[in-house]
């Protein structure tokens, strides 16, 4: 790199990536703590309801009982009723359209609705910020966007990048060991941090773009810019009758042997222009699904071309499991969570070497931890609204907020974190005991339990954590510990 | 346990690229050339395990994650003395970056930002219409590149304290690209 790059551009990169960095790493930092645990939403979801039944096999029976009782239930049939069908990953069934969803039970009869609670909260705080749909969603398609402009100056900005390529000074000065970390992760994941930057641009954006391009050649028409590059709906005209679905999916496993259904979707059911869609999911592609479908007879129409369309279309529709590391299992999800904290670490070092760099110290110091240390807790805190009837969302900025003021009233930033690890601790315990005493879940291996001990284990490695700067800390004399500036 | 094969050969390399950064010596071109073998076989072996698209993901993860395990067992660990901590503490200034000088960027960046959007989609948009591939293929690769161009040109406009250069350079995409949808 050195002899690559001449030293004006190394400065320049260094510049903007911190410039820029400083200036969205709060931001970041949100967006890149709430995406890491995201991956496990649907864990999470399993953790949150765990009282719905599950399976994980599906009769033919069994949706037409479901889709009977859903339109008994609305008041008009939707467009598109959805099916979905359970998984490995994910052994419930429920039934879904225009807003409204329910479990399906084993008979057929629908149970609970879904919760909008903690998960959906952690989701939508990714996802959109809490903001109005568009705008948060563009606003975090701007930050993944950002993010991959970040990995790019950083990677110019670093010139002893194969030279330093397994160091770490930990035991240099504490700016030396920041700055080490930071390099070292940010370099390893890499790849890791370009593919989610840029499919969350994608996603984020994509709409943006569809506009602009609609309006530049298709005369302002979105969905035919939509339908370019997913594929259109097939134009079906027949007589209406009720769907046979057993005879689609002996179609199904004729035609694509190897597809695993994923979810069924009724289009336009009780008119003319009534079909079914058959979303399956195909071994060794990262694309969502492909989509079959089929007249009310069950006889094939097409597939959509997800998995052998073009190679542009194979790609948009490879983005989501992707970003969020839905594929292959639950190793995979695991090892994105682990690369996602090393995103989180990266976005919180980056703003320490920066703290460690300046003569000073300031409210901006305390304010990083209560930033840092006080977001987790928030997040973690807000998962009581499982147990109590506070929203998700109060419960968080309540927590939040609690933290920054103690942060910024402590004025010792090092006392402040400890503060907030102990009670992030303490968080992490209580709620796996009051998930267990609501629920009386049995201690077997099921995803409950599994996220419990989770909690338990990461609350025992942050005491290990705050007890041992503790200890740290009473080597230093008292004096020390008093307001770093008043 | 089908990941196991990939997982030691995963290993084995990145273990050798450790060890080749280690002897730091032009001679070990043999460890040089066999760790970055173990590599490339270790990606093969990831992509016949588990098909191509998976494979190539999870080499690029497990890679990265194995070279982070290797740099956290071998860093250099603390020193215990609380002389050299106290002196290692202290902060140290080497130019560092004032509030005011990321307010200033921020500004920038705001004000930036519609230039450089608008810069990004007229280049993508030329990218549409004039690629040689289908509209599928030109439209996807348009929607990615559009915001890695953004992030790449509000880095520029910041890197650069002049800042006339970059926003001429900008404006010029802009009518050129205008000029060509235009045509």
């Amino acid at each position: 790199m050195k002899n690559i790059l001449s030293s004006q551009v190394i400065q320049r990169s260094l510049l903007s990536h911190s410039l820029l960095g400083l200036s969205i790493s709060a931001l970041l930092f949100l967006i890149c703590f709430t995406g890491t645990l995201v991956v496990l939403f649907e864990e999470f979801e399993r953790w949150e309801q765990p009282d719905v039944e599950e399976y994980s096999d599906y009769s033919v029976e069994q949706i037409t009982v479901s889709v009977a009782e859903f339109e008994r239930r609305v008041e008009s049939i939707p467009e598109s009723l959805y099916v979905v069908l359970p998984t490995e990953e994910v052994p419930r069934m429920h039934i879904s359209g225009d807003g409204k969803e329910w479990f399906i039970n084993r008979d057929g009869s629908l149970g609970d609705s879904p919760q909008e609670g903690w998960t959906h909260f952690l989701k939508e705080l990714h996802v959109s910020l809490h903001l109005p749909e568009t705008i948060g969603l563009i606003i975090v398609g701007i930050f993944g966007a950002l993010l991959f402009g970040m990995v790019i100056t950083g990677i110019l900005a670093h010139p002893k990048i194969f030279k330093d390529a397994f160091r770490w000074r930990k035991n240099g000065s504490l700016q030396l060991a920041q700055t080490d970390l930071h390099n070292r992760l940010s370099v390893w994941g890499t790849p890791f941090y370009i593919m989610i930057g840029l499919t969350g641009a994608f996603i984020g954006l994509v709409g943006l773009f569809v506009a602009v391009t609609a309006s530049a050649f298709y005369d302002g028409n979105r969905q035919a810019v939509i339908d370019t590059v997913y594929g259109a709906d097939p134009e079906v005209s027949q007589s209406v009758s009720n769907i046979d679905y057993q005879a689609a999916l002996n179609h199904l496993e004729k035609y694509a042997p190897k597809a695993e259904p994923i979810y069924f979707v009724i289009q336009n059911k009780g008119t003319e222009q009534q079909f079914l869609e058959i979303a399956a999911r195909l071994p060794e592609r990262l694309i969502y699904s492909e989509l079959y479908r089929f007249k009310s007879n069950g006889e094939l129409i097409n597939h959509q071309g997800m998995s052998d369309g073009d190679i542009g279309r194979q790609v948009a529709y490879s983005v989501y499991r992707l970003h969020f590391g839905h594929f292959a299992g639950l190793p995979i999800k695991l090892l994105y969570v682990l690369l996602g904290l090393c995103l989180t670490v990266v976005c919180a070092s980056g703003v320490n070497i920066w703290l460690t760099k300046r003569k000073h110290e300031s409210f901006i110091n305390d304010l990083w931890v209560g930033v840092v240390w006080g977001l987790p807790l928030a997040i973690v805190g807000a998962a009581f609204s499982v147990f109590l009837s506070a929203s998700a969302m109060s419960l968080f900025l309540m927590v939040w907020l609690l933290g920054l003021i103690i942060a910024l009233t402590l004025k010792a930033p090092k006392s402040s974190r400890r503060v907030l690890q102990f009670g992030l601790c303490g968080v992490l315990l209580l709620i796996p005991i009051l998930h267990w005493i609501k629920y009386q879940i049995s201690f077997g291996v099921n995803v409950s339990t599994v996220i419990n001990l989770g909690m338990i284990l990461t609350s025992l490695w942050l005491w290990g954590l705050a007890s041992n700067r503790f200890r740290w800390q009473r080597c230093i004399p008292f004096y020390k510990l008093k307001p770093a500036y008043d | 346990m089908t990941w196991t094969l990939p997982l030691l050969l995963n290993s084995l390399a990145v273990g050798a690229l450790w060890k080749t950064w280690l002897a730091k010596q032009p001679s070990k071109l043999w460890l040089r050339s066999f760790s970055f073998s173990v590599l490339v076989l270790s990606l093969l072996s990831w992509g016949w395990i588990v098909g191509p698209e998976y494979g190539i993901t999870i080499w690029f993860i497990v890679s990265g994650i194995i070279a982070l395990v290797i740099i956290g067992l071998s860093a250099e660990s603390p020193l215990k003395s609380s002389y050299v901590r106290k002196r290692s503490c202290k902060p140290r200034l080497i130019q560092p970056i004032s509030m005011r000088q990321i307010f200033q960027c921020f500004v920038t960046f705001l004000i930036s930002f519609g230039l450089t959007l608008l810069a990004s989609v007229s280049a993508c948009l030329v990218l549409t219409k004039f690629l040689p591939g289908t509209s599928v293929n030109n439209l996807v690769a348009s929607a990615f590149l559009f915001p890695a161009l953004w992030s790449l040109a509000c880095c520029w406009v910041l890197s650069i304290e002049q800042r006339s250069k970059p926003i001429i350079t900008l404006i010029s995409i802009l009518v050129f690209s205008i000029v060509l949808l235009s045509l």
